[in-house]
């Protein structure tokens, strides 16, 4: 049987300082295939963004064990097959004195490799993933310029310019429009034809569910993770146990969506 | 000015030295200012400052000279390595490890200053930057250090870029570590080859005004770097002119050019001679 592309065993982390710990993750076991498409949910402070960090080595957990093709992720160094858009790419860049290009291409820097520069090759990479995005007319802009929408269409090539195998995405349709945000899933579904392992972290719970294949959905425990029609199925019990305030998921022709 | 450059070995040798630092000063201060970390070049200086008084302590007490340039180096590169480790040891204010190692640099300072038996000329000119100072053993140690600071930024442009514009991303990519440890090394080195012409005092704002005023004008980051050795080198060219014709510091002078730059800079930008449609603030879609 094929190795899991993630697998977190019993992982726990806890915030800790002087005065106080604050749990964000128990006991969390939790599978992800190659190939699948899993939306990761759950309210502010449920502990979305902390597993992401442990899962990309980023902080390292204080009980349990990760494993990333089988491996302990310890071991693991082949990054550049990792694409990931962090929660605050859209607003830590401003004032910085970079062009899309640039900041795009420097999503390559490890798949060089050290002493290495970029070539035309890696200009051909930079062309195709601007065009993936609909921002090659940016490409000579300063990312200093440009709106919270297209700043984080800019992040999400250089996390593709690798062409990566897992592709981990912290909330990266924050501050998008509708109209990108349907073309962004659009492009997710391609990667996802071509076999990349997609994590993404979301509050829009309706469009990530008819989207992905499996749900996951986090409040310091995993309460749930099955595929989405699993997760469809969900009373309103399970669910306002994991938001914590009365939920329920509704249906109509020809969509589904959140509401209270 | 040109005759004396002919005729004169220091002269030569100060305008090569301040050649070399108009161009690696800038281009080290690129990555220092957009990382936001412009006050760690004050901080080193401040503990090469330390270095080069323990050198001439050291040299009255033992009787035979020790280039305080060396010492300085030391001391730099040690004081960087203090403030690397700071940095991880107050994770949330990582600024704090600036002022910290300062006040270590100016109280060694005062330490082998007094020690040493005060002030001296020569110190003088470490402070403020001289003309007639550099010999060819600071020359042969500050090309050294120039050619060593272009193969570092050479070979990991890509490598410091990415670090100095998303952290978070290098450690997820697993870079970061070991660059920030040598780029902070390669600080030290450019304060430590710089200070012979511009003064440790004022060798941060060679590092940093010809990148503040490049900021003004620029859009890409490799144009930044390209703008800021321009100036840098405009800069100093002209300080050692002016230092050499009024017979004054050229610390001072060089400054003071680079200061007029940023201030032509910030007017003309104020007049709308800058960056590509920044009028329209951000892009429409």
């Amino acid at each position: 049987m094929e190795q899991p592309i993630f697998e977190l065993r019993n992982i726990s982390y806890t915030y800790k300082d002087k005065l106080e710990t604050t749990p964000a993750l128990r006991n969390i076991n939790l599978k992800i295939d190659s190939g699948d498409f899993v939306a990761l949910l759950g309210p502010n402070g449920s502990g979305k963004t902390t597993l992401i960090k442990l899962m990309l080595g980023i902080i390292k957990p204080q009980k349990g064990e990760i494993l990333i093709n089988g491996n302990s992720l310890k071991s693991f160094n082949a990054w550049q097959e990792v694409g990931y858009v962090s929660q605050k790419s859209g607003s830590f860049s401003k004032g910085f004195p970079a062009t899309v290009s640039e900041v795009v291409l420097s999503g390559l820097t490890k798949e060089k490799g050290l002493f290495k520069r970029f070539n035309r090759q890696d200009r051909k990479k930079l062309h195709e993933v601007l065009d993936l995005l609909n921002i090659k007319d940016l490409k000579d802009k300063n990312i200093s310029l440009l709106s919270g929408g297209q700043t984080q269409r800019v992040f999400i090539a250089r996390a593709l310019i690798n062409n990566p195998a897992i592709l981990v995405l912290d909330e990266p349709t924050a501050g998008i429009d509708a109209k990108h945000v349907k073309a962004f899933y659009e492009v997710l579904l391609r990667l996802k034809e071509r076999n990349v392992t997609i994590l993404l972290v979301s509050h829009d719970i309706g469009v990530v569910v008819d989207h992905a294949d499996e749900v996951a959905c986090l409040n310091e425990h995993l309460h749930f993770h099955g595929t989405n029609s699993e997760f469809k199925n969900l009373g309103e019990a399970e669910l306002s146990k994991i938001y914590g305030f009365p939920l329920q998921l509704v249906s109509h022709d020809h969509e589904r969506k959140c509401c209270n | 000015m040109i005759e004396a450059l002919m005729e004169y070995d220091f002269i030569r040798f100060s305008f090569i030295s301040g050649m070399i630092a108009g161009l690696i000063a800038p281009l080290i201060g690129t990555f220092i200012v957009i990382r936001r970390l412009s006050l760690i070049a004050d901080a080193l200086s401040h503990v090469t400052l330390g270095g080069i008084t323990f050198g001439v302590y050291l040299s009255a007490l033992i009787g035979t000279t020790i280039n305080p340039l060396i010492t300085g180096i030391i001391f730099s590169v040690t004081g960087a390595l203090g403030i690397e480790r700071l940095r991880t040891v107050y994770k949330h204010y990582q600024e704090l490890a600036i002022p910290i190692i300062m006040s270590l640099g100016v109280a060694l300072s005062v330490l082998f200053l007094s020690l040493a038996d005060g002030f001296n000329q020569d110190l003088f000119g470490y402070l403020f930057g001289s003309i007639s100072a550099v010999n060819i053993t600071d020359l042969t140690l500050i090309a050294v250090i120039g050619v060593f600071v272009l193969l570092f930024i050479y070979f990991f442009y890509k490598e410091l870029l990415l670090v100095s514009f998303d952290e978070e991303y290098a450690n997820v990519m697993n870079i970061s570590k070991w660059i920030h440890f040598l780029f902070i090394i390669v600080v030290a080195l450019v304060i430590s080859a710089s200070m012979r012409i511009v003064g440790i005092l004022l060798v941060s704002a060679l590092m940093t005004l010809p990148v503040a005023a490049a900021m003004r004008v620029t859009s890409s980051f490799k144009q930044l770097m390209a703008i800021s050795v321009i100036l840098g080198e405009i800069s100093v060219i002209s300080g050692l002119f002016l230092s050499f014709h009024l017979n004054i510091s050229p610390g001072g002078t060089i400054v003071l050019v680079s200061l007029l730059i940023l201030s032509i800079t910030i007017i003309l930008d104020r007049l709308g001679v800058s960056k590509n449609e920044r009028t329209n603030e951000t892009i429409q879609e």
